[in-house]
C-alpha cells in the first residue's frame, strides 16, 4: 500500500526506494501516535474507574517498576511462557512426523487433537484444577496441550506434502526413514512448522495468561486481576500492554527465524 | 565392447510383469503396463531405451532400481537378484531431482552420507565430480540459481559420485534446450568414456538414442515390450566428429524410425 501510493510521485527507482523505506519505518510511529493520542482523549472523557488514558498509564508503570512488582510479575509470565512453549515445541514437531509417518496412528489420533484444540481452554480449567492442582504444572499445561497441538497438525501437513519426486530421489539412494525425515520431510515442512509455531505462540501466550488469571493469581494474569478488583484501571492496563509486547516479540522472532531457515530462497545468484 | 563375447552381464531381466490398479467406469481393475520384458546388458554398456510415451519406460527403470516392485520377473545384477533401492543402481531424473534447500554441494554429497562416507571425504568426492562436469565454482549456490542444464550437471555429479555400478537415467535431457541438450550429451560421452558405468538411458529423442548408444532397445506399447534391438557401432569416442553426419547414422535412424512411426501411428489413432 505504502509504496505503491509514493511510487507515481517519485519515479526515479533510487529516490523512490530509499522514500519507501524511510516510509515503512516512519508509518508505524505516525500510527502509534495517532492511536494513543485517541486513547488519551478517550481516556480523558471517560469515568477514571473505568478507563484510563496513557498519561496515567504511564504513571502506574513507573509506581508498578519501582516497587518490583511488574518485573516480578513479567519474569513468572516469560519463564512459564518459555517452557511450556518449547516443550510443545519438542514434543509437537516429532509427533507431527510420527502422526504423516504412521498413518493409521495420526487417523486414531488427529480427532482428539482437533477435539482438544477447538474446545475453549476456560471450559477445561476445572479439569486440570482437578487434575494437577492449581500450581504450576496445570498452568504449564495450560500453555502446552493447545500449543502443542497447533504445533503437530501442521508439521503433519506439511510432512505429508512433501515432494514425492524428491522422496524417490531419497529412496533410490537408499536413504533409511530417518535420513528420509531429516533431509526430504523437514526441510521441505518448514513453512508449515513456522506456520504451525506462530499459531502455537499466539494459544501459549493466550494459555499463559487464562493459567494465571484462573488457576493461580501469579505473573501478569494475576496482576490483571488484583487490579481490576480494586479499580486500579491504570496499572490494569500496564499488564494489558506488557502481554501484548511479549506476543509481538515471540511473533517477530518466529519470523526472524523463519527468514533464517529458508534464506536459501532468496538468495540471488 | 558388447561385441567382445567375454564380457559378463552386468544386468539381467527376466520376463518383468507390471500393472497398475485402475478404475474404469467404477469398476475397479487393473491396466497392465509391462508384459514379459526381457533384457541383457553386458557390463560397460551404454543402452538407449526409446518408445513412445506411456509405453512403461520409467516405470520399467523405476523396476531396475527397486524403488517399485515388479508383478513377476526378475532383476539381477551380477547374476544376483536385487529387491533393495541402492546407489549402485543410481538415477538421474528428468525433473533432476535436487533438494532445493541444499547447496549444489550438499546435493553432491547427500549420497555419500547416507552410504556413511565421513564428511571431509563426501565433501573430496563431491568436488571431485563437480569438477568433472565444470561446476566447482558453483558449489555453494542453491540449485534454483541455476541453468536447467547446471541443474541436471548436478544430478549427473551426485548419481556419478557413488560410482555406480549401473547408471539409470530418464530422460535427463529431455526438459533441457535442444543446444545445451547437445553440449550435455558430448560431456556425458566424454564422462562415461572415463568412468565405463553401464547406462541404461531413457530417450523420446532418436538422434539422442542412436547418437549415444551402444545398442538402443525399442519399447513398444500395448502393454509395454521390447520390439526390437539395434546394436549402433558408430565409432568412439563419439565426439570430435560429426556423428550425424557419418554414414551409417541416416540408415540406423531410418530403421529404428520405421518401428517406431508405427506404434506412433497406433498410439494417435487409438487415443
Ligand atoms: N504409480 C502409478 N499408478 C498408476 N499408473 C501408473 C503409475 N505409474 C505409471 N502409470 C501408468 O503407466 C503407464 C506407463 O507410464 P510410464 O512408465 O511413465 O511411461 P513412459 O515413461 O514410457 O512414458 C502410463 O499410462 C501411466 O499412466
Ligand atoms: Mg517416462
Amino acid at each position: 500500500m505504502s509504496s505503491t501510493a509514493i511510487k507515481p510521485a517519485r519515479p526515479s527507482g533510487a529516490m523512490t526506494v530509499a522514500s519507501a523505506l524511510r516510509l515503512q519505518h516512519v508509518l508505524p510511529v505516525v500510527s502509534l501516535v495517532v492511536v494513543l493520542s485517541l486513547w488519551e482523549v478517550v481516556g480523558q472523557s471517560m469515568n477514571p474507574l473505568l478507563f484510563a488514558p496513557p498519561s496515567r498509564v504511564v504513571g502506574a508503570f513507573s509506581g508498578l517498576i519501582k516497587s518490583g512488582e511488574l518485573l516480578a510479575a513479567t519474569l513468572t509470565t516469560v519463564s512459564t511462557l518459555s517452557v511450556g512453549f518449547a516443550l510443545a515445541i519438542l514434543v509437537g514437531i516429532p509427533l507431527g512426523v510420527l502422526m504423516a509417518q504412521f498413518p493409521r496412528f495420526g487417523e486414531l489420533l488427529s480427532p482428539y487433537l482437533y477435539g482438544i484444540f477447538s474446545t475453549p481452554r476456560v471450559v477445561i480449567v476445572p479439569l486440570i484444577i482437578v487434575w494437577f492442582g492449581v500450581g504450576y504444572s496445570g498452568r504449564l499445561f495450560l500453555i502446552f496441550l493447545w500449543s502443542m497441538i497447533a504445533i503437530s497438525t501442521s508439521t503433519t501437513d506439511g510432512v505429508r506434502n512433501a515432494r514425492p519426486d524428491l522422496i524417490e530421489v531419497a529412496r533410490s539412494y537408499g536413504a533409511s526413514r530417518i535420513e528420509m525425515v531429516r533431509h526430504v520431510l523437514l526441510p521441505g515442512a518448514v513453512p508449515f512448522v513456522v506456520s504451525g509455531l506462530r499459531i502455537g505462540a499466539e494459544r501459549a501466550v493466550v494459555g499463559v495468561v487464562i493459567g494465571e488469571m484462573f488457576l493461580q493469581l501469579t505473573g501478569l494474569g494475576g496482576l490483571l486481576v488484583t487490579s481490576a478488583k480494586s479499580f486500579q484501571t491504570a496499572e490494569m492496563l500496564c499488564a494489558v500492554v506488557v502481554i501484548a509486547v511479549i506476543g509481538t516479540i515471540l511473533i517477530t522472532a518466529l519470523d526472524l527465524l523463519e527468514q533464517q531457515v529458508s534464506s536459501w530462497k532468496r538468495r540471488a545468484t | 565392447m558388447p561385441s567382445e563375447i567375454n564380457t559378463p552381464n552386468k544386468l539381467e531381466l527376466k520376463n518383468i510383469h507390471k500393472s497398475f490398479p485402475t478404475v474404469v467406469k467404477g469398476h475397479a481393475g487393473r491396466t497392465q503396463i509391462l508384459a514379459g520384458v526381457d533384457l541383457v546388458v553386458k557390463a560397460n554398456e551404454f543402452l538407449t531405451i526409446i518408445g513412445p510415451s506411456g509405453c512403461g519406460k520409467t516405470t520399467l527403470l523405476r523396476i531396475i532400481a527397486s524403488l517399485l516392485p515388479a508383478d513377476s520377473g526378475e532383476v539381477l545384477v551380477d547374476g544376483k537378484p536385487v529387491t533393495e533401492p541402492s546407489a549402485e543402481r543410481a538415477m538421474v531424473f528428468q525433473s533432476f531431482g535436487l533438494f532445493p534447500w541444499k547447496t549444489v554441494l550438499d546435493n553432491v554429497r547427500f549420497p555419500l552420507g547416507i552410504r556413511n562416507v565421513p564428511p571431509r571425504e563426501a565433501t573430496e568426492i563431491a568436488m571431485t565430480y563437480l569438477r568433472k562436469v565444470g561446476l566447482e565454482k558453483s558449489a555453494s549456490a542453491h540449485p534454483h540459481q541455476l541453468s536447467g542444464g547446471m541443474q541436471q550437471r548436478v544430478g549427473l555429479a551426485r548419481a556419478l559420485a557413488t560410482e555406480p555400478e549401473v547408471l539409470l537415467m530418464d530422460e535427463p535431457f529431455g526438459a533441457i534446450d535442444a543446444q545445451t541438450r547437445e553440449l550435455m550429451q558430448e560431456e556425458l560421452m566424454r564422462l562415461w568414456q572415463e568412468t565405463r558405468n553401464t547406462v541404461i538411458f531413457v530417450t523420446h529423442d532418436l538422434d539422442e538414442a542412436v547418437l549415444l548408444a551402444d545398442r538402443v532397445v525399442l519399447m513398444s506399447p500395448g502393454p509395454g515390450h521390447v520390439r526390437k534391438l539395434v546394436s549402433v557401432d558408430l565409432p568412439r569416442p563419439r565426439w570430435g566428429y560429426d556423428v550425424r553426419a557419418h554414414e551409417q547414422f541416416a540408415p540406423l535412424r531410418a530403421e529404428l524410425w520405421q518401428a517406431l512411426r508405427g506404434d506412433l501411428l497406433q498410439g494417435s489413432a487409438a487415443g
